[in-house]
């Protein structure tokens, strides 16, 4: 059973952008270069692949074999790999399982007993599946799913950083952080 | 003045011929005149078909009546030239061989069995969307009250037929 999670359709085709009602037809967007997401049983992931065509739809690059998408693909490939190893869905997840994901990333080593990937990776593949899964909340209408408060199933916080760049005011940016989870 | 009308008539002509031929490329595999003339420009001028009008002319006039009578000029009589060379191509070249016992039609299998997968991930990533507008859609009839909700449900599936139709012809 082949491993790998994320194949990338080079296919040109036409996703439906709006309807119009004057002319009665659906306006579409030719596209090529979007990856397409599998459970480790070859079975299509509905959740994850609805998240990257949304993200297309926001304007993600498709550049070169898949850009922006593809990368977002291959983070959140880690949630799906421990949800099926685990034998969760995704709407079975919760504050310790959550933890647990993101301790094993951290803890991945390889044969040589050393990190697989770097603490900032982990926060990546971390803040790209805490936006996945409020993407899942919005999907299934969970409403205490994920989000800032006791009453959720999976605590975050908002936290913002200050991005700056050189000649210009620093940028205020805010994004999703998991309190529980050491890294993320 | 005769002349020029002659050639307009059967510039016309050709065009209707190329035009056939791009639809319907088996009926025209075994005819070599026509065959040989799409492969230049001066041997397109210099066909000759008293059944459909079509008179020989060198390529300097049919370029000039081309380009007076046709939109884009020359170039379009050039373009249809090409596609009908390339149709009747298409055509006469058999299709490739797919079968288990020899290593070429393996191959063939698996180039099938590849674009087949494309196919049916790219209809999954359109149905799981459509999915999505369904359920989105359903959310929104619920809020309606009685009096919106019957044009609101005439618009929805009006939609959703036109969307059922655009993914179904890929």
């Amino acid at each position: 059973m082949s491993k790998q999670l994320v194949n990338i359709i080079n296919n040109n085709f036409k996703i439906p952008i709006s309807y119009s009602l004057l002319d009665k037809e659906i306006n579409s967007k030719e596209v090529s270069d979007i990856p397409f997401t599998r459970w480790p049983n070859r079975m299509p992931c509905f959740e994850v692949n609805l998240y990257i065509i949304s993200q297309l739809r926001e304007g993600r690059s498709r550049r070169v074999k898949g850009g922006t998408l593809r990368t977002y693909a291959y983070n959140i490939s880690h949630l799906i790999h421990f949800c099926y190893k685990n034998n969760i869905n995704f709407s079975s997840l919760n504050d310790n399982y959550f933890t647990l994901f993101i301790n094993n990333l951290i803890m991945d080593k390889d044969g040589l007993g050393q990190k697989i990937r770097s603490n900032n990776q982990v926060n990546t593949i971390g803040r790209q599946c805490i936006n996945f899964l409020f993407y899942f909340s919005f999907i299934y209408g969970l409403e205490d799913f994920i989000g800032e408060g006791i009453k959720f199933k999976i605590k975050v916080k908002e936290l913002k950083y200050h991005k700056t760049m050189e000649g210009r005011k620093p940028l205020i940016l805010y994004y999703w952080s998991h309190p529980r989870a050491v890294q993320c | 003045m005769m002349i020029h009308e002659r050639n307009i008539n059967s510039l016309k002509s050709i065009n209707i011929l190329l035009t056939k031929i791009i639809k319907n490329p088996n009926n025209h595999i075994n005819d070599t005149y026509i065959n040989k003339s799409l492969k230049s420009q001066g041997g397109l001028a210099s066909y000759k078909n008293d059944e459909l009008n079509i008179f020989p002319c060198s390529l300097n006039s049919q370029k000039s009546v081309a380009n007076e009578t046709l939109d884009n000029g020359y170039s379009s009589l050039n373009d249809l030239r090409i596609s009908a060379l390339n149709a009747i191509k298409n055509a006469s070249s058999p299709s490739p061989k797919i079968n288990k016992s020899t290593k070429e039609g393996l191959k063939n299998k698996v180039t099938e069995l590849e674009n087949d997968i494309t196919l049916l991930e790219q209809r999954n990533l359109l149905l799981s969307e459509f999915v999505l507008d369904l359920t989105q859609k359903i959310r929104l009839i619920s809020t309606c009250n009685k009096e919106g909700l019957e044009s609101e449900l005439g618009f929805i599936l009006k939609e959703v037929k036109e969307k059922n139709n655009f993914i179904n012809r890929g």
